[in-house]
């Protein structure tokens, strides 16, 4: 057997610290379904399907959920106050190394009235409560306070360039999903990351027909995230508000109200000023859906016409538990993994 | 010259980046929040022993190098080269040691080792995972020094410093870990 017998027993203090914290902070505990037979639509999350077979014989698919958001945000949109989740979540398609696995565990809140800033407080305080349930010395690179750098700041200091002048210039401030033409306004950012790579003369694939979300990351992925300081926690801020996600756009800004939150360099949560309004609801859908399976349309509507504004946060539990410990990888703690490579 | 995707680049991939040759030392895959998958590569270049980082999405084509696997033997080396010969061949050749530095460690004359060979250039000594190797010059353990944990430093034959338990003695052999170069055991004949 091949898990840490102390860390189960971390595993287990740290649940109960997470749920004895929002507790105390007024957050309701819910549980919502695994199976699912209308995920989110995200155009990078491969799924698992499986079929649900009628008495009859004749079945008809559904999927595990790649994370709780869209109950969660039906739970707001009823009526609910802040509330909290630690459940399980999947993701196919990705490769189970140090630090990914098919199966894992997600705690997301929603803090009803918050903004990202306030859920920054709420995650030192899910930090701290973890170094509480580790029997281990940690240092500063995690037990430190928060470091907050907006993605401007970290594009100048390690890509040389500031993204803030190049995404104004390419007209993308304010810009908002439900314009018409929306796709077309990202010809300029597109042609400036492209020049960029070239000029940097980074080893790349078909640049010439990639969208400007992968031409950022292939610029952010090699030239700034590896390079980010780690010897605090960091939550990298102000991400631009063309990547298609859930996250509010900051008015008048290129920016998107969204943070990751990084310890040892590891991505461990991420977070969003919530989205709220039913058109741009409804535009995520649509751009997200194409290559994906059975997006249920009705769900921009059940969810912008009563969404409260709030601010939510995703913490991969796995990782934050691995990277306290001091361990190098997600090794030994879980009970029973599977593998790309067990025998059969 | 095979295509591979990026994302089946395992760690010891052989990869030619902008005509170079390359082997993967760490592959690490990568999925930034809200966007495609990557994978971030530690290369190590089979020429210079320089490393690259470069990052590619898990869908990008990269050529992969069809190497040959030759089995050599190490003849001698003349403190530039390393002389092998092909064993099947009889055709000797030479490796520039400085690009293969970590060998001459662990290479003793007349050994058997596998070659990378891609067309006429040697792009790695595939070493054993662990070695067994004589201890030339160690010092004396200090009469009544039994602290546990002490330790020490010895020569081996090829002329690797290895930290040791005190109890080495000059004419044992030790097993070494190739890729660290730590003691591990040692050897009793």
């Amino acid at each position: 057997m091949q898990f840490k017998p102390e860390a189960i027993i971390e595993r287990a203090a740290m649940y109960r610290g997470i749920r004895d914290y929002f507790d105390n902070c007024g957050y309701l505990e819910v549980d919502t379904p695994l199976l699912t037979d209308s995920p989110i639509p995200e155009s990078h999350i491969e799924l698992f399907q499986t079929r649900k077979v009628r008495p009859d014989g004749t079945s008809y698919p559904l999927y595990l959920v790649p994370s709780p958001e869209i109950w969660l945000k039906m739970a707001l949109a009823s009526g609910s106050s802040s509330l909290f989740q630690i459940g399980r979540c999947f993701r196919n398609g990705e490769q189970m190394d140090k630090w990914h696995r098919n199966e894992f565990t997600m705690l997301e809140w929603y803090g009803v009235d918050k903004t990202s800033g306030d859920n920054l407080l709420v995650m030192q305080e899910i930090i701290k409560v973890t170094l509480h349930a580790v029997n281990s010395e940690a240092g500063e690179e995690v037990s430190g306070n928060i470091r907050e750098i907006s993605m401007d700041e970290a594009f100048r200091e390690f890509a040389g360039f500031s993204l803030e002048s190049a995404l104004e210039e390419s007209g993308l401030s304010g810009i908002n999903r439900t314009s018409p033409g929306y796709p077309a306004s990202l010809a300029d950012i597109t042609e400036f990351f492209r020049s960029r790579l070239k000029e940097k003369n980074l080893p790349s694939g078909d640049i010439d027909r990639e969208s400007a979300d992968d031409l950022f990351h292939r610029l952010f992925l090699t030239l700034v995230e590896d390079a980010l300081p780690a010897d605090r926690p960091l939550a990298l801020t102000h991400w631009p508000a063309f990547i298609p996600t859930l996250a509010r756009g900051i008015p008048d800004t290129p920016w998107a109200d969204r943070w990751e939150l990084y310890i040892r360099g590891v991505e461990v949560a991420n977070c969003y000023g919530e989205e709220t309004g039913e058109e741009l609801l409804k535009n995520y859908w649509e751009n997200e859906s194409p290559e994906k399976p059975d997006p249920d349309f009705r769900w921009p509507q059940l969810i912008g016409r009563g969404m409260p504004s709030c601010s939510g946060t995703a913490v991969g539990l796995d990782r934050l538990l691995a990277l306290v410990r001091g361990d190098d990888s997600l090794k030994g703690l879980d009970l029973f993994p599977i593998h790309d490579n067990m025998p059969r | 010259m095979g295509m591979i995707k990026a994302g089946a680049i395992a760690k010891g991939t052989y990869l030619l980046e902008k005509n170079e040759p390359f082997i993967v030392a760490e592959r690490e895959f990568v999925n930034p929040g809200k966007g495609s998958a990557f994978v971030r590569l530690k290369l190590k270049n089979l020429r210079s022993a320089a490393v690259l980082k470069i990052t590619h999405k898990s869908q990008d084509n990269c050529e992969e190098i069809d190497v040959d696997e030759v089995e050599c033997q190490f003849l001698y080396s003349d403190g530039t080269l390393f002389h092998f010969m092909d064993t099947a061949t009889f055709d000797q050749f030479e490796v520039p040691i400085k690009t293969h530095e970590n060998a001459r460690f662990y290479m003793l004359e007349g050994e058997t080792f596998k070659l990378t060979r891609w067309n006429d250039e040697t792009l790695d000594i595939r070493l054993p995972p662990k070695k067994d190797l004589l201890v030339a010059e160690a010092e004396e353990a200090v009469k009544g020094d039994t602290v546990t944990g002490a330790t020490k430093y010895v020569i081996t034959e090829t002329n690797l410093k290895v930290k040791v338990p005190i109890f080495i003695k000059q004419g044992e052999k030790i097993r070494v870990n190739v890729e660290s170069g730590e003691y591990q055991e040692r050897i009793n004949d």
